[in-house]
């Protein structure tokens, strides 16, 4: 019954999606457009570094073209599913959530299945496909599919943290500036963080999920790390999700306890 | 014309004191050089472990970059626009006394003060630390300031295809891509091959980023350095004139019906 309910809304949204890409034929293209520029400007940064002689430890030019590949599967999830709880704020802001809560959905589990982007979702896909392939390594499928199960859990924690920011606005505040701190979230996505010195990359793998946007995924993909590590890695995640999903429900609480609206 | 002047510092102290309102907005923006330099910290670190990478240039090049790029959220500027002719909000600027263009640029230049918290001491910073000489930082502040105008007049102009095409998101994306490939924000241009650079010349978004910086940090010679300014001015002067040309053919095709 209840996945009934999501693979109908799912169909409603996609057929949405479609009649939207009809009206605004250019803006499609152009966004689509755009999205191959950004990635050939990641796929050139990355070029230029080796072209121009600079190394990164331990990485060869296609093994980042394999990190890149996994950093756009980040930024498709992200962008396709969970960036959108930037956002939720203002439903809070503008009292729209007592509406919400009536209804037979969890508010926060409606808002994000109402705004997921499954046709992007596929193009993202694709563009990972093209590029894994353009890195001409021998992978794994599943280690693959483990490292794509990966960046998702990671994305769901970083979904978990932009709601906490999010329930700030129970308490009053406007958050505009919120999308953009936490586009700095993502830019954790950009390089390995094997730059960064030990203790970092410790709380990046166990109170921050940065270090499981892609890094981790493509070490594992790689086999730059053993069994062990990535079981304890693993492990971390685990814990990430653990810490964030307290305190998401302990602030949802504390945050409705003071809501005031006269919205409904 | 004093009248005129008086009319728009009175609006960009009405932004002003807007922005101070939302201090939490401003702060949140600060935090965002920080986190991008701590990224840029380790990574350079982390390659000039192995390779052969002048660290210092490179560090002070991304602080700087940063600085400017991230100094006013420029897309705005378009959405607000695009938001406006969707919903029929531009309607009311037709009426009013001053141009279209006002209201945006008076928010941008008062918004720009307040940012000028960290622009400044990171100059003063650069002076009195950095091996920079003094003309080239006012070389820097004129040519940052003539950048910061091109980078406006472009996603202005941006924001008045909406008058022409509705939405322009897609446009928005396409300009954002293209800055970051060619502005120099995402790595010196002088490392890129050499058609690439050639390539980022028929662009203007190198004189709001690269050569800004690139010209400070390298004490670029005054007469090179007056050069990019003259550059730079012809590029205003274009696209201003382009907005213009936008702005009054879009006119005669809008159709509002505001009740």
């Amino acid at each position: 019954m209840y996945f009934r309910k999501i693979k109908n809304l799912a169909k409603i949204i996609v057929r949405f999606r479609l009649s939207r890409y009809k009206s605004f034929k250019v803006d499609t293209i152009l966004n689509f457009t755009s999205n191959l520029l950004f990635l050939i400007g990641t796929i050139l940064f990355w070029y230029i570094i080796d072209d121009a002689g600079f190394i990164v430890d331990g990485w060869s030019y296609n093994e980042l073209l394999v990190f890149i590949a996994l950093s756009e599967m980040f930024y498709g999830f992200e962008q396709n599913i969970f960036s959108v709880a930037s956002v939720f704020w203002r439903v809070i802001y503008t009292g729209k959530l007592d509406t919400q809560l009536v209804r037979p959905m969890e508010p926060r589990r409606r808002f994000m299945l109402l705004n997921i982007d499954y046709i992007g979702l596929f193009i993202s896909f694709c563009k990972v496909a093209v590029i894994l392939i353009y890195a001409q390594i021998r992978l794994n499928f599943v280690k693959l599919i483990f490292s794509i199960c990966i960046i998702f859990l990671a994305n769901y924690v970083l979904m978990l943290i932009r709601f906490i920011i999010c329930y700030a606005s129970f308490w009053g505040n406007r958050l505009d500036s919120l999308t953009q701190i936490c586009d700095s979230f993502t830019k954790f996505n950009k390089y390995p963080l094997i730059i960064f010195p030990k203790f970092v990359r410790v709380i990046f793998q166990t109170i921050l999920p940065f270090y499981f946007f892609s890094t981790y995924p493509a070490q594992f993909l790689l086999g730059k790390m053993t069994v062990e590590n990535s079981f304890i890695l693993f492990l971390g995640l685990i814990l990430n999700i653990l810490i964030w999903k307290y305190i998401n429900n302990f602030m949802w609480k504390k945050g409705r306890a003071n809501y005031e609206s006269i919205s409904g | 014309m004093k009248v005129l002047v008086d009319k728009y510092l009175v609006l960009i102290k009405i932004y002003v004191a807007e922005y101070k309102v939302h201090m939490a907005a401003i702060f949140f923006k600060l935090v965002q050089l920080p986190f991008q330099m701590f990224m840029y910290l380790f990574l350079w670190a982390f390659i000039a472990k192995t390779s052969n990478v002048d660290y210092d240039y490179m560090i002070l090049y991304y602080l700087l970059t940063g600085m400017l790029s991230l100094a006013y959220p420029f897309l705005h500027i378009s959405i607000d626009i695009q938001n406006d002719v969707m919903e029929g909000g531009i309607a009311n600027s037709l009426v009013r006394p001053y141009n279209y263009i006002m209201p945006y640029l008076c928010k941008y230049i008062a918004w720009m003060c307040i940012y000028s918290i960290i622009y400044v001491p990171v100059l003063i910073g650069l002076f009195v630390f950095g091996k920079v000489n003094f003309l080239s930082i006012i070389f820097f502040i004129f040519s940052s300031v003539i950048g910061m105008f091109i980078e406006f007049m472009i996603w202005f102009s941006l924001g008045l295809l909406s008058l022409y095409f509705e939405k322009i998101r897609g446009f928005i994306r396409i300009i954002g891509a293209l800055k970051m490939i060619v502005s120099g924000s995402l790595i010196p241009l002088y490392i890129m091959p050499e058609t690439f650079q050639k390539l980022t010349m028929i662009f203007p978004f190198r004189y709001y980023i690269y050569i800004p910086v690139n010209n400070l940090l390298n004490n670029v010679s005054s007469f090179v350095s007056f050069e990019n300014l003259i550059a730079a001015l012809i590029w205003l002067i274009l696209l201003s004139m382009f907005a213009f040309l936008l702005w009054t053919e879009g006119k005669k095709r809008m159709q509002v019906n505001v009740s």
